[in-house]
């Protein structure tokens, strides 16, 4: 993969915006059991009640395509993420949050690359979109060979009424990288 | 290997005199498809046919070096004027002829689909610069041979090169590359570079006669021809390089499971140096049959050419401690031979109507090209048009004009040709030179 990468780059004239555009289908290297889950009831309370942080999705690896830094100057990374939110009943609001961070280290000790607030309503399903790019830490992340992804998830319930419980799945997170030669 | 060595094989990729393909170093021949006007280095028994009028020997002017030396390539990678294609169309082409035009780089993005389980990559336009089955390079090329003669018998030095080169793609890799089809678990994709080149230098006398005569000069009506020739070359090697590169990958049962891909390289090369050039020989052997106004020829170069080397053999290998590759010399003695490939070259000339019709075809290398060419003199002024089956068979085109000023002509051509890289189009090239004719 590494050499296709850099015939490619090195086919791509300097001339023009002429790219290497790398589609990394992230959810693909996750449980897909671990991207559906469940949640509630949680109670109503005056100012709704928080779960506090929780560990979705702990550890996942991505491999990539080896030492791509080496042979390419990333220029963009973008990362979309889509996700499937129903509330069987009550309102609320959960927040997802997704880590990255090199093979070394664990990814929740790095800062958020995404968050992602989600409103919860009673008896609605619904569908969420968010994109992020410009991360220069994300694009330093894409030039490896690997990298390790966490996502947790932070419910708030309601201040009154039925208990909140529904579903979340995540549907898409897709990374899309930009890359030129190196040396431009 | 050296400079003067590599010079010599430059120039002489650069200076064909007796080539069996492409174009040739005569504008007045490359107007005429590069057919074959009789001459002893592809045949060697055209050295006892009588010289007719209108005969001439030439060279071009390097006018394609002009636009080079002004607007040179950079080789730097890291330079944002570095542009491969522009690269590898100076190999293609040799900067001797002018190349009307630009060729076209590519100009769409290229896409890659990587998942845990998934990979796809789609080329773009780089596609139609992936090899075929097999994209080839090569040229064998005899320089001008300066010789002496002694009624039939003759002596010459003269300089053989010959370069190739073999680029593949196997099928898996051909498949996910040309039709961005996805990569498959468990399978492995490779490219195959393999190339040569080697300069050789060769001590040649022969002779010539006349095997046959019916009248005094065959070509006037009723006369007849028939002429032998052969000639013998002592080969003494100058400079030898050859290499075999593998680059792959293989995929396990899931794409991109655990551990991520691992490129594989191993590069075998042999080189051997003017200290390292051995001997060898080559025979050439040639008739020509002349009856009238047509002429006949064939004519059988490099038979049973080989030269011995002394060398060193290297290996590109890959430290299974620190996963760094490095180049181990596996012999630092090591003996082996090489040999040329036999040029078979088959023409005929003739004047129908006052045009000077002639054709030839060649096979070298399991390469087999035709050339016809047509001229017709006005006074001073010599219109011509030929055509030529190239090595991919494709039929390419050839016109251009000549003036002559007693033995010295001065001639333009314009050719096409399919050698662009990466381009299915024609480009043409300009060629301007002078004759001296006999």
């Amino acid at each position: 993969m590494l050499f296709i990468a850099a015939i490619a780059l090195l086919a791509l004239p300097a001339c023009g915006d002429r790219n290497l555009v790398v589609n990394v289908d992230v959810l693909s290297y996750m449980d897909p059991s671990q991207t559906e889950f469940a949640f509630g009831p949680v109670p109503a309370l005056p100012g709704g009640f928080a779960t506090g942080e929780q560990s979705v999705v702990p550890e996942a690896n991505i491999n990539l395509v080896g030492n791509f830094g080496n042979v390419a100057q990333i220029r963009t990374v973008s990362l979309r993420v889509v996700v499937a939110t129903e509330s069987y009943s009550g309102d609320g609001a959960d927040t997802l949050r997704f880590y990255l961070s090199d093979p070394g280290s664990d990814p929740r000790t790095t800062p958020a690359v995404m968050t992602m607030p989600l409103a919860l309503t009673a008896a609605v399903a619904e569908t969420t979109a968010t994109e992020i790019s410009g991360d220069e830490r994300v694009l330093g992340l894409f030039s490896s060979q690997q990298m390790k992804l966490a996502i947790t998830t932070s419910l708030r319930g309601p201040d009154n009424g039925a208990a909140l419980s529904g579903h979340v799945k995540i549907t898409a997170i897709g990374a899309t990288v930009i890359a030129g030669r190196k040396g431009l | 290997m050296r400079m003067l060595p590599i010079a010599v094989l430059l120039i002489s990729v650069a200076l064909p005199n007796a080539d069996a393909f492409g174009q040739t170093m005569s504008a007045r021949r490359m107007a005429m498809g590069s057919a074959s006007l009789g001459g002893d280095a592809a045949n060697v028994a055209y050295r006892a046919v009588p010289k007719v009028k209108g005969r001439s020997a030439g060279f071009t002017l390097p006018i394609g070096l002009v636009k080079v030396l002004s607007d040179p390539p950079s080789f730097d990678p890291g330079d944002p004027n570095f542009n491969v294609f522009k690269i590898a169309n100076l190999i293609q082409n040799p900067p001797w002829n002018l190349q009307l035009g630009t060729a076209e780089a590519p100009s769409s993005d290229v896409v890659v689909n990587l998942g845990r389980d998934h990979l796809a990559v789609d080329l773009g336009d780089i596609r139609s610069y992936l090899p075929g089955k097999v994209a080839r390079i090569s040229a064998l090329q005899t320089l001008p041979a300066p010789a002496i003669g002694f009624g039939p018998w003759f002596a010459g030095l003269s300089v053989i090169t010959q370069y190739n080169n073999d680029l593949q793609l196997n099928q898996p890799l051909r498949q996910a590359l040309e039709g961005a089809e996805p990569f498959l678990p468990l399978t492995e994709y490779a490219v195959t570079d393999s190339g040569l080149g080697q300069a050789i230098a060769a001590i040649q006398t022969g002779a010539a006669i006349p095997l046959m005569l019916n009248g005094t000069d065959p070509r006037e009506r009723g006369g007849m021809g028939l002429y032998g020739g052969a000639r013998i070359s002592l080969l003494r090697g100058i400079e030898y390089a050859d290499m075999r590169n593998v680059v792959s990958f293989a995929t396990s049962d899931t794409l991109f499971g655990s551990t991520p891909v691992v490129l594989d390289y191993a590069g075998d090369f042999r080189n051997a140096g003017p200290a390292g050039g051995g001997w060898g020989q080559a025979f050439d052997l040639g008739a020509v049959i002349v009856a009238g106004k047509v002429e006949f020829g064939f004519g059988v170069n490099h038979i049973g050419a080989r030269v011995n080397w002394h060398g060193r053999e290297q290996q590109t290998v890959r430290d299974s401690v620190t996963g760094d590759y490095k180049a181990v010399v596996v012999n630092d003695d090591l003996s082996f031979s090489t040999a040329l490939p036999v040029v078979l070259t088959a023409n005929i000339i003739r004047p129908i109507a006052g045009v000077l019709v002639a054709a030839d075809v060649t096979h070298a290398s399991g390469v087999t090209e035709g050339h016809l060419g047509l001229e017709r003199w006005f006074g001073p002024l010599a219109l011509r048009a030929g055509g030529r089956i190239d090595e991919a068979k494709a039929l390419q085109s050839s016109a251009g004009v000549g003036t002559r000023f007693g033995p010295v002509g001065v001639d333009v051509a314009v050719a096409s040709h399919g050698q662009s890289f990466g381009s299915a189009k024609r480009s043409l090239e300009l060629a301007a030179g002078l004759s001296f004719y006999h």
